[in-house]
C-alpha cells in the first residue's frame, strides 16, 4: 500500500471519527427475538420483541451519562404472503411501551430477495405510521438492503458462519417537517439449524442534521431467528 | 416488565447454543491441502492460469469434490467423488450458444410445464472416461469420447406457484432429470 493511500484513510478515519465523537452519540444494546411461524405454503407469521437499552450517552462535550437505562420494548405481529419466489408482501402492527409512553405503528412491507451463486441481496421498501397520543401523526417510508454472504463456501448451511450487512434510508415526515435517517448494519451470523440462526454485530443510526445537530447511535446487536 | 422482557431475550441468546442439529447436506471451502492427491495429480497434467478454488458437498450418503476456476476465458467446474475419480466436467454457457434445435426442444418441454419461466443458469455437463475428461480442459474440441448434457437452472410459475428448478437435458435436447432447489428461508433478511 502506498504511502499517500495509507495517509488518505488516515486522515479520512480521523475526519469522520472527529465528527461523530463531537456530537451526540448514544450507546446500548438492541437485543431481538424474533420467532417465524409457516402458516400455510404462502403464509407467514412473524412475532418479535425488542428491547432498546441505553448504555452510555454524550449529549453536550464534558456531560456524559453513563447510566443503563430500559428505553422501550417493541412487540410486532406481521403477516406476510408469498408473491413469488423470493418475494412477498407484509402487513401488521407494532407495540411500542416506553417510559410514561405507549406508541402503535402500522406496517406494510415489501420484500425481494434474489439468491446468486454466492450471496443472496434482499431489498425490502416499507411503509409505517405512527400513533401516539399528544404527538402529531408520523409516516415513514424505509428502503433497506442486505447483502448476506456465506463465510465459507456457496451457500449458509447449518454449523455455518456468514456475514450480513444491512443498509437503510428512513424518510420520515411528521408534523410537516421532513426527516432522514440512516442506518447500517455489519452482523456476524451463525445458523444453527434451519430453525434456529443468532446474529451478532452493531447498529449505526444517524438521524439527519436537517433540523438539528446529527444524532449518532450505536447499538449492539443480538437477533436471535426462530422458526416454529 | 420491560427489564424481564430484556432479560428473557439476552437469555435466549445463550441458551440456543444447547441445541441439537440435523445435518443433511453441506457443502464448504476446503484448502488444496484436504484434496486427494489423486485429484491433484489428475489435474497436474493442465497449467491453470487462475487459482483453484476447492469445495467438499457433503450428503447424507456420499461426498464429492469440486474444483471451481476461470481458464479459457470459462467458468469451470471439475466434480470427483470420495475416492478421487472425476464424474464430470462443467462449464457456464449463454442461453443464447445453445444449439438451435436443442434449444427448441428444451424450451418445447418447459413451456408445455411452465406458464413463466426465467433461465438463471446454463452449464454443458461433460461425462465420460477420466482420460476423456482431461482433454475437455486442454481443448473444448476434444470432445468426441464424451457425453454432453445440458443443466438449466431456472424460475418457473406451475399452477400458480414459483419453483426454482434444476434441469438435466441430452444433447438433443430431450429431458433426463429435474431437481427442486429448496430456497434457503428468509425471515432473517425480510425483518
Amino acid at each position: 500500500m502506498n504511502t499517500n493511500f495509507k495517509l488518505g484513510i488516515s486522515t479520512l478515519f480521523l475526519l469522520l471519527g472527529n465528527s461523530i465523537l463531537s456530537q451526540n452519540k448514544t450507546f446500548g444494546g438492541l437485543p431481538q427475538l424474533n420467532i417465524n411461524k409457516i402458516l400455510s405454503e404462502k403464509w407467514r407469521l412473524n412475532l418479535k420483541i425488542e428491547s432498546r437499552n441505553k448504555f452510555y450517552e454524550s449529549i453536550k462535550e464534558f456531560e456524559n451519562s453513563y447510566k443503563f437505562q430500559n428505553l422501550n420494548t417493541d412487540y410486532s405481529i406481521i403477516f406476510s404472503k408469498r408473491i413469488g419466489l423470493g418475494s412477498s408482501v407484509a402487513g401488521g402492527l407494532l407495540f411500542r411501551s416506553g417510559d410514561k409512553y405507549f406508541k402503535s405503528r402500522y406496517i406494510q412491507q415489501l420484500t425481494f430477495v434474489n439468491q446468486y451463486t454466492y450471496f443472496r441481496i434482499a431489498q425490502r421498501l416499507l411503509l409505517d405510521q405512527t400513533i401516539k397520543v399528544n404527538t402529531p401523526f408520523e409516516i415513514r417510508f424505509r428502503y433497506r438492503m442486505t447483502f448476506e454472504l456465506p463465510i465459507n463456501g456457496r451457500s449458509i448451511d447449518n454449523d455455518e458462519w456468514y456475514l450480513k450487512l444491512n443498509n437503510e434510508f428512513l424518510n420520515c415526515y411528521k408534523n410537516k417537517k421532513y426527516n432522514l435517517e440512516f442506518r447500517s448494519s455489519p452482523l456476524i451470523g451463525f445458523k444453527f439449524s434451519d430453525q434456529n440462526k443468532l446474529e451478532f454485530g452493531l447498529d449505526y443510526r444517524n438521524e439527519s442534521s436537517l433540523y438539528q445537530m446529527s444524532k449518532h447511535q450505536f447499538w449492539l446487536s443480538l437477533n436471535w431467528f426462530i422458526i416454529l | 416488565m420491560r427489564v424481564i422482557t430484556s432479560a428473557l431475550c439476552f437469555s435466549c441468546f445463550y441458551f440456543t447454543c444447547g441445541f441439537s442439529q440435523v445435518k443433511y447436506e453441506k457443502e464448504y471451502r476446503i484448502k488444496e491441502n484436504k484434496v486427494p492427491e489423486n485429484i491433484k495429480s489428475y489435474l497436474s497434467e493442465i497449467s491453470f492460469k487462475n487459482k483453484i478454488k476447492w469445495y467438499k458437498d457433503e450428503a447424507l450418503s456420499k461426498y464429492t469434490y469440486e474444483a471451481k476456476t476461470h481458464h479459457n476465458n470459462l467458468n469451470f467446474s471439475i466434480e470427483f467423488d470420495s475416492l478421487g475419480i472425476i464424474e464430470d466436467v462443467e462449464f457456464k454457457i449463454e442461453w443464447k450458444n445453445i444449439p438451435e434445435l436443442t434449444k427448441k426442444n428444451i424450451e418445447f418441454y418447459l413451456d408445455s410445464i411452465y406458464q413463466k419461466k426465467k433461465i438463471i443458469k446454463v452449464q454443458i455437463q461433460y461425462t465420460g472416461k477420466p482420460e476423456s475428461l482431461i482433454n475437455i480442459l486442454k481443448d473444448l474440441n476434444q470432445n468426441q469420447r464424451l457425453a454432453r448434457k445440458y443443466e438449466i437452472v431456472l424460475k418457473g410459475k406451475e399452477n400458480k406457484k414459483y419453483q426454482m428448478m434444476e434441469y438435466l437435458f441430452s444433447n438433443e435436447g430431450k429431458f433426463e432429470d429435474k431437481a427442486i432447489i429448496i430456497m434457503k428461508n428468509t425471515d432473517n433478511l425480510e425483518y
